[in-house]
């Protein structure tokens, strides 16, 4: 039943329009306004590239947080979720998994092609690829917690960013500097334990 | 035989008491009748037998066991568990991997006569017909006990009508049903009870 829900959420991102290439294409566009703001000087862009990925990666999760937990709980698929699913660790993994393909892996992929436009060159970003797929996975566990925790609350769009901005900052600062992808090893690590902990609290309340 | 026994049940939603000392026994082969007006807890009751609440009192037993294994039940609630944005057929496919069944989707759709909407978005489909897809999700996984929270709402006469003629060939299969209602149903209940 795990790979069933893996499977479910990745059909269902493919079924409506918030499939992969949605990701990618909003990745690019973002990444694309900011010659216009910025200007085409070279080497300003090659240093800003490294920033706006992350940012752009943060946007993409806030504007798809929703899809984790909430909108299974807005239309009633949750509580067949919870019976089928032996138990709420699964879920919770499931959910990570398929949440992170559907929205942080065409991020990733799409780095060394977004890349070309910053004259970058392959060399140069495969360490962002590194850094962006470690760190997007410990971001998936807070957006997943921070889903879970928010449950059945409504119009909570804003806090939900209020909330999870601030998660993001020690991913982001180490997310930008190439050499430091063990410290977000461990800031995964760390997002997991605490993710998992809240989500299964939150899920154990989801009936009362 | 199978039997599905309530025990002093009580639940508490917050500080707010929703409902106590619900007892009741239905034996295989029965339907039982939940009724109640608006805000009664009659959605409390049956969420708690199904297994979402945990009772703030009381216990549930079926079959004898109250080991909390609710594999033996199938519940629809009040909300359909379709996303509107996808076609009748994909909520089906979703629904199957959820259910872990292989179906064949054009008979699964006659079962509430609704096979001419299988290529139809969910959003354009009435109350009444998201409801009877809702309902069918009862045929996709073999189970011993039906709890249906508000299975009349948005029904008319005739598909009440084959709603209950399905309950009815279910006790006949000897399974347990409990629905819970707050308009009167022109329907052999074994027993009810009002909130």
């Amino acid at each position: 039943m795990f790979r069933n829900l893996i499977i479910r959420d990745l059909k269902i991102a493919f079924f409506t329009s918030t499939n992969f290439l949605f990701t990618a294409s909003f990745f690019l566009l973002i990444l694309i306004l900011i010659p216009f703001i910025f200007g085409s000087e070279i080497g300003l862009l090659k240093i800003m590239f490294k920033g706006l990925i992350w940012i752009a990666l943060v946007l993409s999760i806030l504007l798809t947080l929703s899809r984790i937990f909430n909108s299974d709980y807005d239309d009633g698929n949750l509580d067949i979720i919870i019976r089928s699913v032996s138990s709420l660790e699964s879920i919770i993994c499931a959910k990570y998994i398929a949440y992170w393909i559907t929205n942080c892996l065409p991020l990733v992929l799409f780095v060394p092609i977004v890349g070309q436009l910053f004259n970058l060159t392959f060399q140069e970003t495969v360490p962002l690829m590194v850094n962006l797929g470690i760190g997007s996975i410990g971001m998936v566990f807070i957006a997943t917690c921070i889903s879970a925790l928010t449950l059945g609350a409504k119009r909570t769009t804003f806090l939900k960013g209020i909330i999870i901005i601030p998660l993001y900052i020690p991913f982001i600062i180490f997310g930008v500097d190439t050499d430091s992808w063990p410290i977000l090893i461990g800031l995964s690590m760390i997002a997991f334990v605490v993710s998992m902990y809240a989500s299964i609290y939150s899920l154990r309340l989801y009936g009362e | 035989m199978e039997k599905l026994t309530i025990k002093n049940l009580a639940c508490k939603r917050g500080s707010n008491l929703v409902f106590e000392k619900i007892s009741f026994e239905i034996k295989s082969g029965q339907t039982f009748l939940i009724k109640g007006s608006n805000g009664s807890g009659k959605t409390s009751l049956i969420r708690t037998i199904a297994g979402f609440i945990k009772p703030h009192e009381g216990e549930i037993f079926f079959d004898n066991r109250n080991d909390n294994d609710h594999d033996h039940f199938q519940f629809i609630g009040e909300k359909n568990a379709l996303k509107d944005n996808l076609s009748v057929k994909n909520n089906i496919i979703l629904w199957s991997l959820l259910f872990n069944a292989s179906i064949d989707i054009d008979d699964f759709l006659k079962i509430f006569k609704l096979n001419s909407f299988i290529n139809q978005d969910v959003a354009t489909l009435s109350d009444g017909q998201k409801k009877r897809l809702s309902l069918s999700r009862l045929f996709l996984d073999k189970k011993l006990v039906w709890l249906l929270d508000e299975p009349y709402v948005f029904l008319d006469e005739q598909n009440t009508i084959d709603l209950n003629n399905k309950i009815l060939k279910f006790n006949q299969e000897g399974g347990i049903v409990i629905v819970t209602s707050n308009i009167e149903i022109d329907f052999p209940f074994i027993e009810r009870i009002s909130l």
